[in-house]
């Protein structure tokens, strides 16, 4: 058996250096194919690994608890004070009046202590790193300054209070673990924030109680602590290994979006491995009968053509793999300001991985049809020009395509964030290829039966869309797969852009 | 016997409109003989010699070549039965364009599982007078040499049987002639059994025997 693969081997390289032309369709399909995976998964790892990396300053603490509408009572004050050192901030909406014309715009107002904030550092535009500003002070955000036209030294008030502008913000180390926000943000000290008088029965603020744990506490246990104590409290409680969880549940969803990118990909990457595997062995039909007529059996071909088709199929998975796992420094460089964070600078060898599987899967599974068909080309070919091929498989490349198909499909479930998302898509995706199937076998059909135009043209047209041989089939279906995707991946965009846009109240609440 | 076939037919075309193409050939040829079959065009020429070789199958009769029964054959057991056994030249040349003289005079004893595959090559190759080309391109080389590569291509392994179907259709006459004498000389040299198929009642003649084809049937045989 292995002599058998060695024999094949020698003939099959030997046919393929000199021209590799013939498979580029099958490269180009995969290596596109299993780039995007590659990029998709490597982009989704790293935003995803950076997310937990940076879990303690986005959160501004290992553990934080989120009241609304009420402060923490001082029984609780003292329960999370024997857990850690403690910080604490009020974040509430509120009307920023102030700069030359007394403009008046919808703000963040936030409200820090002195312990803020534990995990990265709060900068001003400057580059200085800076405490809670003094009581009377402000520090505002560059759009509030801008649209308010506000420098340092100028006042904003807020509330009854007016305040001296410290410091324009560089950068607020919690941002992302904000989640949305409705202004832009303006920061002063807990101590000012009574002056303020907006803090009344009623009023919406949510204030955040974030905790320093010692090295050696669970931050999971502890919330499972607080939670157990104070069981009515209506405390919102996230551990740091969930830092911005609204940033997380954004990721999840264009996760999901890219994975069906991903998939379409694939079919796509699949029709063009059996389209260019097809057309190849088509141009080899001679060839594979002179073989035959010089002593090869079917299976000789089949292993000839199976070890040049894997070996092109490998080396544009490998640069696939190549491409996709840099991908997330180009997108960086090109849209980093988009991402919640830049991925951070890493192969990531689990998508790597998947999406390799993925390529060699699609190539067994859209190259063993052609081949089957190739290893019935007969050796008495080459006396006639006419011969008939079984169309059919035989049942050993039956199997095979069967075994890769399931394979794809069953990673492509399993490795889904929802499997059932998964599962719908690919169903759907094949009830579409069953319809597409349909309808150029109808077109066929119609077209044998209409009656011969006059017009030479049209004539051959027509023929040409039933003759033994035609394209009829493959053209309809990747026809119609590339706009159905098309349709489906606009559709989603769409979708998407809508969720994420923050929804403006018109008025103020 | 190298052949014995008796009451060979073959019928191919679709089930609906078959075309009956061999209708009942005998035809049984010695070891070491030679024999030239002639024919109109469509006589079934080229047919027969499908089935001879083990190319194609036959619709019903018996054929037996090099002792082997090929009615009792598959497709694939018939290419493993031609393997060093069987010879073929055709029209055509039919060289594989992407492998050099050398890649192409080997790949039949390659397939065949022979240890010096390239080295038999080589020295065929020097026999048939190319052993200045190895490593040319089919389209680099001459149609006459092209066929020389051929001839090489089916004697290499040392074949009992050889069957070249007009092997010189494609080539001018002076060049027909050398071919036609490299594959003779080379046949006797290696006592191989030949079955030409040819129009030329010239070259026919240089063969022990002559068999005649019309409409699917042998209707002439001489000495
Ligand atoms: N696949 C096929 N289906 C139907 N008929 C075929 C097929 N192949 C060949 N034929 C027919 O079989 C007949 C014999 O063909 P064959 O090639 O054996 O003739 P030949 O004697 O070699 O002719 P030539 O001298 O032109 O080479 C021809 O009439 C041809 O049209
Ligand atoms: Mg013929």
């Amino acid at each position: 058996m292995i002599r058998l693969w060695a024999i094949a081997w020698h003939i099959a390289r030997r046919d393929l250096s000199v021209r590799i032309r013939g498979l580029r369709l099958l490269a180009i399909c995969l290596f596109l194919g299993v780039a995007t995976l590659a990029a998709i998964g490597s982009l989704t790892a790293g935003i995803a690994t950076e997310l937990s990396n940076r879990g303690q300053s986005l959160l501004g603490g290992d553990v934080e608890v989120e009241t609304a509408q009420r402060m923490a009572s001082a029984e609780e004050l003292s329960a999370f004070r024997s857990m850690g050192q403690l910080s604490e901030t009020v974040r509430l909406c509120a009307m920023a009046i102030g700069g030359p014309d007394k403009d008046s715009l919808l703000a963040e107002l936030k409200a820090i202590d002195n312990a803020y904030p534990f995990y990265g550092t709060l900068t001003l535009s400057d580059g200085l790193t800076v405490k809670a500003p003094a009581k009377g002070q402000i520090y505002i955000g560059p759009t509030l300054s801008e649209r308010l036209n506000i420098r340092a030294g100028g006042t904003v008030r807020f509330g009854e209070a007016t305040f001296t502008v410290a410091g324009i913000i560089g950068k607020e180390p919690d941002r992302l673990g904000e989640g949305f926000t409705l202004g832009p943000v303006a920061i002063i000290s807990l101590a000012s924030l009574p002056d303020t008088k907006l803090i009344q029965p009623g009023s919406l603020f949510q204030a955040k109680y974030r905790i320093k744990l010692p090295r050696s506490a669970d931050p999971a246990a502890t919330v499972k602590a607080i939670e157990s104590r104070f069981p009515s409290a209506g405390f919102e409680i996230t551990d740091r290994s969930n830092g911005a969880p609204g940033t997380r549940r954004f990721i999840e969803r264009m996760g999901q979006f890219l994975t069906l990118v991903g998939l379409a990909a694939l079919v796509i990457a699949g029709i063009g491995v059996g389209n260019g595997v097809g057309s190849y062995l088509e141009s080899k039909r001679t060839s594979i009968a002179t073989l035959k007529v010089t002593g090869a059996d079917s299976a000789m071909i089949f292993r000839i053509f199976m070890i040049q088709i894997m070996a092109v199929a490998a080396i544009a998975i490998w640069a696939g793999l190549m491409t996709g796992s840099i991908a997330p420094q180009a997108i960086g460089l090109v849209i980093g300001d988009l991402l919640p964070v830049p991925a951070g600078f890493s192969i990531y060898p689990v998508p790597l991985l998947v999406s390799a599987v993925y390529g060699v899967l699609i190539a067994v599974a859209f190259a063993l049809p052609p081949l089957a068909r190739a290893r019935t080309i007969p050796a008495a070919g080459l006396f006639r020009a006419v011969s008939d091929i079984k169309a059919r498989a035989d049942k050993r490349s039956m199997i095979g395509i069967t075994a890769a198909i399931a394979a794809i499909i069953a990673l492509a479930i399993s490795t889904a964030r929802e499997p059932l998302f998964s599962a719908g898509f690919i169903a759907a995706a094949f009830t579409l290829l069953l319809i597409l199937t349909a309808i150029a076998y109808a077109l066929r059909w119609v077209a044998m039966r209409l009656p011969r135009p006059k017009r030479p043209l049209l004539r051959l047209a027509l023929a040409n869309l039933h003759r033994p041989g035609a394209q009829t089939q493959a053209l309809v279906v990747a026809l119609g797969l590339g706009l159905t995707l098309f349709t489906t991946l606009a559709t989603i965009q769409t979708s998407i852009n809508n969720e994420t846009r923050p929804k403006r109240p018109r008025t103020r609440p | 016997m190298a052949i014995r076939a008796s009451n060979v037919t073959l019928t191919l075309g679709a089930k609906d409109a078959p075309v009956q193409i061999l209708r009942g050939v005998d035809l049984s040829v010695l070891y070491g003989s030679s024999i030239a079959l002639l024919g109109p065009s469509g006589s079934g020429k080229s047919s027969l010699m499908a089935v001879l070789a083990g190319l194609e199958q036959a619709t019903s009769g018996t054929v037996e070549v090099a002792g082997m029964d090929f009615g009792a054959m598959n497709e694939d057991e018939l290419a493993r039965a031609r393997r060093g056994r069987i010879g073929v030249v055709l029209q055509a040349f039919h060289l594989l364009p992407t492998m050099t003289a050398l890649e192409n005079v080997a790949i039949p004893m390659e397939l065949a599982g022979m240890s010096d595959a390239f080295q038999d090559a080589e020295r065929e190759l020097n026999v048939v007078g190319l052993g200045h080309r190895v490593d040319h391109y089919p389209s680099q080389l001459s149609g006459g040499e092209q066929q020389r590569v051929a001839i090489a291509r089916a004697m290499a392994a040392m074949p009992k049987i050889i069957f070249a179907d007009e092997p010189t259709g494609n080539l001018d006459s002076e060049t027909g002639a050398g071919i036609i004498d490299l594959l003779f000389t080379r046949r006797a040299e290696l006592n191989a059994t030949l079955l030409i198929i040819t129009h030329d009642p010239e070259l026919a003649k240089r063969c022990d025997r002559i068999v005649t084809m019309q409409n699917g049937v042998i209707v002439e045989q001489t000495a």
